[in-house]
């Protein structure tokens, strides 16, 4: 496929479970790292109970799929993968967060004529999505990270 | 200035700099480290009697004082009975509430601390019991203490010690 850089935009498309794919920008995603075990927080709902620790730091894990379902992923035990993201919280900082991820990321080219209204994601994606494209058969929102990472877990349940 | 209220139940970094020692509690799921100051006493479950709270799991006689007993489970709900394995029982004192936290296993920590993480804003909730936390046998423990300890039994609907003697006292003066 011919690809103009000016024309488009890369992208990344997460595999969150077995049949559905969120996306983050092309400079968003800034490593891809297989998490060995996982640190638990209690108190917390299924979705944002877990992080690990990277280069020193800890890092929330975020699990999109529990977060759109309220259910928990049947085989979470293992070795699991997860998308490592930066993003600009409110005070200007670059924080970096992860989501866990069900399959390999996909780097794909998305062009302006692939847009779509936010409005046209299922409802559960259109709070937590910053844009939208249609690649092939599916529409795939585009996250909006500051909104997922940068807020309580309430605050983002009272968001659906 | 007047009045400036204090909404935080504890300081946002935890004094790990201070010679205080502090306690490990293994609480099954996570641990927590709390300071020596609060604890008051340890105990066996053994030791327990029944309880008339239907929020504890029982309570404890040490002194002159009555603790409650009570479990917390990792999603920081009171437990209606504590398992077999969490027979330790720190007997932690904010003022005057006091009560008795049951944990698998009770150590004084006496290593130098590991690197401590802040709680992330995605990670955090107003029940949470800690905003710190270091990783240790590679689960999360938090530094906790008897004031945010008692701020989540409150908050759940929990009273805290009872005075043996006062009892007594409001009995006979009663």
């Amino acid at each position: 496929m011919a690809e103009s850089a000016s024309a488009s935009l890369g992208a990344w498309l997460l595999p969150i479970s077995t049949n559905a794919s969120v996306a983050v920008g092309r400079y968003e995603l800034k490593y891809i790292e297989y998490l060995s075990e996982c640190i638990t927080l209690p108190g917390l709902p299924a979705f944002c109970e877990s992080g690990f620790v990277w280069r020193d730091q800890f890092i929330p894990a975020l699990d999109l799929y529990s977060l759109v379902t309220r259910r928990r992923h049947a085989a979470a035990e293992g070795e699991r993968m997860a998308a490592i993201v930066a993003y600009e919280n409110a005070q200007g900082e670059i924080c970096v967060g992860a989501i866990l991820l069900r399959g390999v990321p996909k780097l794909v080219s998305v062009a302006a004529e692939q847009g779509v209204a936010v409005s046209e994601l299922a409802d559960e994606w259109q709070l937590l999505a910053a844009a939208a494209f249609r690649d092939g058969q599916g529409s795939y929102p585009v996250l909006d990270l500051r909104s997922l990472f940068d807020k309580s877990p309430a605050d983002l349940l009272a968001m659906h | 200035m007047t009045g400036q209220q204090h909404l935080q139940v504890a300081p946002r970094v935890p004094a790990t700099e201070t010679s205080e020692p502090m306690f490990l509690l293994n609480m099954g799921d996570f641990s927590l480290l709390v300071p020596g100051a609060d604890l008051v006493s340890l105990q066996t479950a053994s030791n327990m009697v029944a309880s008339e709270s239907d929020l504890s799991c029982g309570q404890i006689q040490v002194e002159q004082k009555r603790w409650p007993v009570f479990g917390i489970n990792k999603s920081l709900q009171l437990m209606a009975q504590l398992p077999a394995d969490m027979a330790a029982l720190a007997i932690l004192q904010d003022g005057e509430s006091g009560f008795a936290l049951a944990c698998c296993e009770i150590n004084k920590w006496l290593e130098p601390l590991p690197k401590i993480h802040e709680v992330p804003i995605s990670m955090s909730s107003r029940k949470q019991i800690f905003d710190h936390f270091a990783i240790i046998d590679r689960r999360a423990a938090g530094f906790s203490n008897a004031r945010q300890l008692s701020a989540l039994l409150k908050l759940r609907g929990a009273s805290l010690a009872v005075d043996v003697a006062s009892q007594h006292r409001g009995v006979s003066n009663g």
